[in-house]
């Protein structure tokens, strides 16, 4: 692909324009040697990557020297194995935020980026403790709706590095929005996953010596379309010789990092405008199959004798994926599977935990976990802050503002400064009484505490924590919760993937099987109504829809192969947001039946 | 339907005969309120006993006791029920039994669905007028007209001795029943339990309920056998 090809415009001051994201210095991104690996199949690239690594450590590169980036944890682990498969179990691999976290770790990083951390270790914000600072950003006096539209649009703006523009933001209320989000996160020593590679970029851009410290001869990224612009461009900085790509072509999905960025490859041709560019093929071609069951139960045990069947044929069950659109469709396949002695790994979707933090009835899995995490580090300032708001409405954000403004000028942090706090004394008083406690009989104990009532069960969304087992601490099950929140669990085990479109990231299968793949499921039931969505949504939720099944036909290197059902109860069809597209009467069961189609995209997945 | 004899010919013509009646007599019912005349007519009716449907059977008989029971100011207590039960008080979507397809079978109980097109294109190829019809065209009381309108087509083929254009309509019978309204009609005459008051509605929704359940059973033992 040429500049012209591009469509990128070089302005003065040799700063690349990509129009609508902000304009990007060439000279400080310049990499040595580049190389870009596009196609159609995760396969070829990945297959191309591992043969890079492997050809730099014959040819004499320590393995110090070369450093792998992948778009999720998941991704990494999978390609981690590869490599080690191949000889190279010493090369680092890990995720771009794992990357851009532990350059925010280094002292001169921090100070670069204005931001002090605890122990010099970054903590990231959970999304329920970003609702606790979201009614701290209330104060200033912009409406929930108005507000969350201009945290959307800062947030999109920070993995852009948007934020290099000074007038960036203009009006009054955006910049001091903005402000109070800095203050908040600065007192709290946290950061919110969007600004995560930015402000690693930032400290790379701003200190060379930290550059030196922490690039690498050669970096090599797979699922390059994946990652966010500020990542994307994190890893030209990281690259001290030589950066090597991998994209799937017409695929920019979310699978971990917020806002994908899907000008990065022009952007990466653009600064790199002599890059090698290789295409990374299907050795074979791709084989389509699609089925139509009549119902959901018939599809499930459908799909499952099918699978069983390829594995009683001999195939390897590592190499077959069966994607599940809807979540309540992974446990059951799962089953299914199982009861016909299929081996299964389950990569489940991350935990949610959320919950209305002034009702103890609505928030006691938020409280208990926010008390495992004092339990664990009892100078967590993020998760006091949320301790300290529960039981309000305004998550007395008032008080919080007048200790945020006092400490900022003191330059503390929100855990230095509680002993002026109503109900601290009390709080870590009752925090001590934790100690010594472990698994289960730590987590009743919380629960207990939280409702007075010594029956009441562990909050389900944390039952899961009882798996570490009874020694596991409070510092074992806030590292799981913190894996768990952020990323999808991948279970070590060698059988059939069941797993999600995201979680597909960075893996490839000789089979993959999409399950339950009806309008609705995807394209979502609101693409359909246009009382809801406009056109010109529609249009933008066509395109994002596009490249999730580009994404998703990548992980097929041989054989796709497309599941669908005609028709549900209309309990089931509303309940899972499908498509309805006729509603009949069935006479032998009296239930109201909804007949659904199969997914309009099914012909992006035929190719 | 292998070749006929006389006898069954005969027989069948009859049955369509009779089943065309009785989808005649559901279309005026859903059609408009009852007036004078028709509720005369009614009253000098008897309704069969002991029919093989237990709905079917509830169903006349509640319109029986209604008839018999009911004398001055029946039109106009027929005629409030009719308002209540089939056009609703608000335009909730929920507040009467819509005698329209489309509500039933489209998720938001909207008229002018893909049902009403594929009906009006049925209606067509039956060479069924509804040019002075003003209202949505899969309304019930025309569905049973083209029902009504197709049962006395069979008995012409049977009368010329067509078996095959017989069969063929039986067929499309059928289909129509079960694509179209005994797929909505169920849930329509649950609905109008809910909302009638009079003997007179609720009977008729427990006829309508037996009749189409009855009709459907025959119509595929006839083009099985």
């Amino acid at each position: 692909m040429t500049m012209a090809e591009t469509g990128a415009t070089v302005g003065e001051g040799a700063a690349i324009d990509m129009g609508g994201a902000a304009a990007v210095d060439i000279e400080a991104f310049k990499v040595p040697r580049a190389c870009l690996i596009a196609g159609e199949s995760v396969a070829g690239a990945l297959d191309e990557l591992v043969a890079r690594v492997a050809n730099e450590l014959r040819g004499g590169t320590a393995p110090g020297d070369v450093r792998v980036v992948c778009a999720n944890p998941e991704a990494a682990l999978v390609l981690a194995r590869r490599l080690a498969a191949s000889g190279c179990a010493q090369v680092a691999v890990s995720s771009a935020r794992e990357v851009a976290l532990n350059v925010l770790a280094d002292p001169a990083a921090q100070a670069a980026a204005g931001r002090r951390f605890k122990d010099g270790a970054p903590r990231v914000l959970l999304p329920y403790e970003c609702d606790i600072v979201f009614e701290d950003l209330k104060s200033w006096g912009s409406r929930p709706r108005r507000l969350r539209k201009m945290l959307d649009f800062m947030y999109r703006g920070f993995t852009e590095l948007a934020d290099d523009d000074p007038a960036w933001l203009f009006t009054v209320e955006e910049i001091a929005v903005r402000k109070l989000l800095t203050d908040d996160l600065r007192y709290l020593g946290a950061v919110i996953e969007p600004e995560i590679a930015n402000l690693a970029c930032k400290a790379l851009r701003t200190d060379d010596a930290l550059r030196r410290r922490v690039s690498a001869k050669h970096v090599l990224v797979a699922g390059y379309g994946n990652l966010s612009r500020a990542s994307q461009l994190m890893c030209h900085l990281l690259a001290a010789e030589r950066l090597t790509v991998a994209a799937v072509e017409g695929g920019c999905v979310e699978v971990y990092e917020s806002y994908p960025y899907e000008g990065g490859v022009r952007e990466f041709l653009a600064i790199n405008p002599e890059a090698e560019q290789v295409e990374a093929t299907r050795t074979n071609g791709l084989s389509v199959d699609e089925f139509v069951w009549d119902d959901p139960a018939a599809e499930l045990a459908g799909v499952a004798d099918l699978v069983a069947d390829m594995v009683a044929d001999g195939r390897d069950p590592a190499q077959i994926a069966v994607v599940c659109f809807d979540q309540t469709w992974y446990a059951r396949m799962a089953r299914e599977l199982a009861a016909r002695g299929v081996p299964v790994c389950g990569l489940y979707q991350p935990l949610k935990l959320r919950g209305d933090f002034s009702d103890v009835r609505r928030s006691l899995a938020i409280r208990v976990a926010t008390a495992l995490r004092i339990v664990a580090d009892g100078r967590d300032s993020a998760a006091w802050r949320c301790w300290m708001g529960f039981d309000d409405e305004l998550a007395y954000s008032g008080e919080f503002a007048k200790a945020r403004e006092a400490g900022l000028a003191a330059d503390k942090l929100f855990a230095d400064d509680l002993a002026g706090w109503d109900g601290y004394e009390a709080s870590r008083r009752f925090f001590d009484t934790c100690d010594g406690k472990t698994g289960f009989a730590l987590l009743a104990y919380l629960t207990w505490a939280m409702t007075g009532d010594e029956s009441a069960p562990v909050p389900t969304q944390l039952r899961a924590l009882t798996r570490l087992g009874a020694d596991a601490t409070a510092a074992d099950m806030v590292r799981w919760l913190d894996r768990n929140q952020l990323a999808a669990c991948y279970e070590p085990a060698s059988g059939v993937t069941v797993c999600s479109l995201e979680t597909l990231e960075g893996q490839s299968f000789e089979c993959v099987v999409a399950t339950g793949f009806v309008n609705g499921a995807v394209p979502s039931r609101e693409y359909f109504d246009l009382s809801v969505v406009t056109v010109e949504r529609q249009a933008r939720m066509r395109e994002i829809d596009k490249r999730k099944m580009v994404h998703l036909r990548a992980a097929a290197s041989r054989e796709l192969v497309v599941s669908a059902f005609a028709r549900t109860t209309l309990e089931n069809a509303q309940k899972h947001g499908l498509k309805v597209d006729r509603v009949k009467y069935d006479d032998e069961t009296g239930e109201q039946m909804a007949l659904v189609s199969p997914s309009e995209l099914v012909e992006v997945l035929r190719g | 339907m292998p070749g006929l004899t006389n006898e069954e010919r005969n027989d069948l013509s009859v049955l369509c005969e009779q089943r065309a009646a009785t989808y005649g007599l559901l279309g005026r019912l859903y059609h408009s309120e009852v007036d004078e005349e028709l509720l005369a007519g009614l009253r000098k009716a008897s309704f069969p006993q002991g029919s093989g449907s237990d709905a079917v059977d509830e169903g006349y008989r509640r319109i029986a006791t209604y008839l018999s029971r009911n004398r001055d100011g029946a039109t106009l207590d027929l005629a409030v029920d009719y308002v209540r039960t089939f056009l609703g008080h608000s335009n909730s979507g929920v507040s009467a039994a819509y005698p329209y397809e489309s509500v039933y079978t489209s998720e938001k109980r909207l008229l002018m669905q893909e049902a009403r097109d594929e009906v009006m294109a049925l209606y067509g190829l039956a060479g069924m007028s509804v040019e002075n019809w003003v209202d949505p065209e899969d309304h019930i009381a025309l569905e049973m007209e083209y029902m009504q309108h197709m049962a006395r087509l069979t008995r012409e083929a049977l009368a010329a001795g067509d078996d095959d254009a017989a069969l063929e309509r039986m067929g499309a019978q059928k289909t129509f029943l079960c694509e179209h309204l005994a797929a909505w009609a169920p849930m329509f005459t649950k609905d109008m339990k809910a909302f009638a008051k009079t003997d007179f509605y609720q009977g008729l929704a427990y006829l309508t309920e037996g009749f189409l359940r009855m009709d459907r059973e025959f119509l595929k033992t006839v083009i099985e056998g």
